[in-house]
């Protein structure tokens, strides 16, 4: 073998599909975790590609080619529901739209704070300080 | 066959087997790490350790493959490619995380390239690099959050994502290791039964096709290299109808995402 073979490319291919999977997982913002989509969608790509080198056959890069129309459509209907989502809540967080899970799962919670956000001080009250402003004069005193 | 000597001892047999454990779990620990979350991240620990685990990765199963032009543009376009997905994984930032998907573009339009695709290659860039990382980028534009936020800086059960997406791992590369020297297909090839790529529709691209076929140094036959051509053949010929479907998907696509996007009740356009 003197030059990467069907099975090589493969293993790239899966290691790319993987690592979308990882961050569909884990990410928690809805753009971030349509970016993983497209990433496992480049990994599958890459898999027709490679086929389609070692059988001889162009028919995998036909349908590459419809992965990608597909793919266009895909992120501009998607773009357009985070755009509606996000005028909602304000935010692109997926937690905020977590009563949607079954019955039976927990809520996430975020216990930890995040760093450099504190919580709010209370207004600094003013020490009495310098001279006292003119008033006018009281018409009655006591 | 010096160096891969050891790898071929069999016909087609490829030399990753359970070993890949060993860099699969590596890595994973790395993206652990990197994962974003509130009490910060050890990037010097897990970028070293993703580092790692890609690179053995890399030499488990490139091991049998003597060095040639090819194996050396391969491990440039792959490695970028998948430390492209790594960063695109782990930024908290989202705009560069965009920016690292346009890596993984090119890196996968380079394994393209390799591949004998160079039309599949332009329209990867094109459509990804060009159109879809720029609607991104101008939907972040428009939804702009400042670090640190709930959906940036925290990450959803980090460590069982990495475990769910290594044993996945693991799993494809045990079964390509497996089966992939009991694969007929490119033994086919290689013994010239199957060139399917001379079968285009259109008749004198094929007799062009026929004159032009080549044999690379393994004996595997070239696509031939006026690829465009034959896709477009390809394409046209056999696909004439899925062809026309996909114009429609396109103009349906677009009326929906108009309509999703407009807001409601006033009826104004974004």
């Amino acid at each position: 073998m003197n030059s990467p073979d069907l099975p090589h490319y493969l293993a790239c291919a899966a290691v790319l599909f993987v690592l979308g999977l990882v961050g569909f997982l884990a990410r928690r913002n809805l753009i971030l975790m349509f970016l993983s989509v497209e990433l496992m969608v480049q990994g599958v790509a890459l898999n027709f590609v490679a086929f389609a080198r070692f059988r001889g056959n162009l028919d995998g890069q036909s349908f590459v080619l419809f992965m990608l129309t597909v793919a266009a459509c895909e992120a501009a209907l998607a773009l357009a529901l985070i755009l509606a989502l996000y005028r909602t809540q304000a935010s692109l967080d997926v937690s905020l739209w977590q009563n949607l899970r079954e019955d039976d799962l927990d809520a996430t919670e975020d216990d930890e704070p995040l760093p450099g956000i504190m919580p709010e001080a209370p207004l600094p009250s003013l020490p009495v300080a310098g001279i006292a402003p003119a008033r006018p004069e009281e018409s009655n005193r006591v | 066959m010096t160096a891969g000597m050891f790898a071929i001892t069999e016909a087609g047999a490829y030399p990753w087997s359970w070993w890949v454990l060993g860099p699969i779990s590596v890595g994973m620990l790395g993206i652990y790490q990197l994962l974003p979350r509130p009490e910060g991240t050890s990037v010097r620990t897990g970028g070293f350790l993703a580092v790692f685990g890609l690179a053995g990765l890399m030499a488990l199963v490139l091991g049998g493959v003597l060095l040639s032009v090819e194996t050396v543009l391969f491990c440039l376009f792959s490695g970028v490619a998948v430390s492209g997905a790594a960063l695109l994984v782990t930024l908290a930032n989202p705009a560069r995380a965009a920016l690292a998907f346009t890596v993984v573009v090119l890196g996968v339009a380079g394994l393209f390239l390799l591949l004998a695709a160079p039309f599949l290659m332009g329209a990867n860039i094109i459509v990804y690099a060009g159109a879809i990382v720029v609607t991104f980028l101008f939907v972040l534009m428009l939804a702009q959050q400042q670090l640190p936020n709930d959906a940036d800086s925290r990450s959803r059960e980090p460590f069982l994502a990495c475990l769910a997406g290594g044993s996945a791992l693991l799993l494809i590369l045990l079964a390509l290791g497996e089966d992939a020297g009991k694969l007929e297909s490119y033994q086919e090839v290689r013994e010239g039964r199957a060139l399917e790529a001379t079968r285009s529709p259109v008749a004198p691209v094929r007799r062009a096709a026929e004159s032009d076929l080549r044999l690379d140094m393994s004996g595997v036959p070239a696509l031939p290299a006026d690829n465009t051509a034959f896709l477009g053949a390809n394409l046209y010929g056999r696909h004439l109808i899925a062809v026309e479907l996909a114009g429609v998907l396109l103009v349906v696509a677009t009326l929906g995402a108009i309509a999703v996007a407009q807001r409601s009740g006033t009826g104004e356009a974004l």
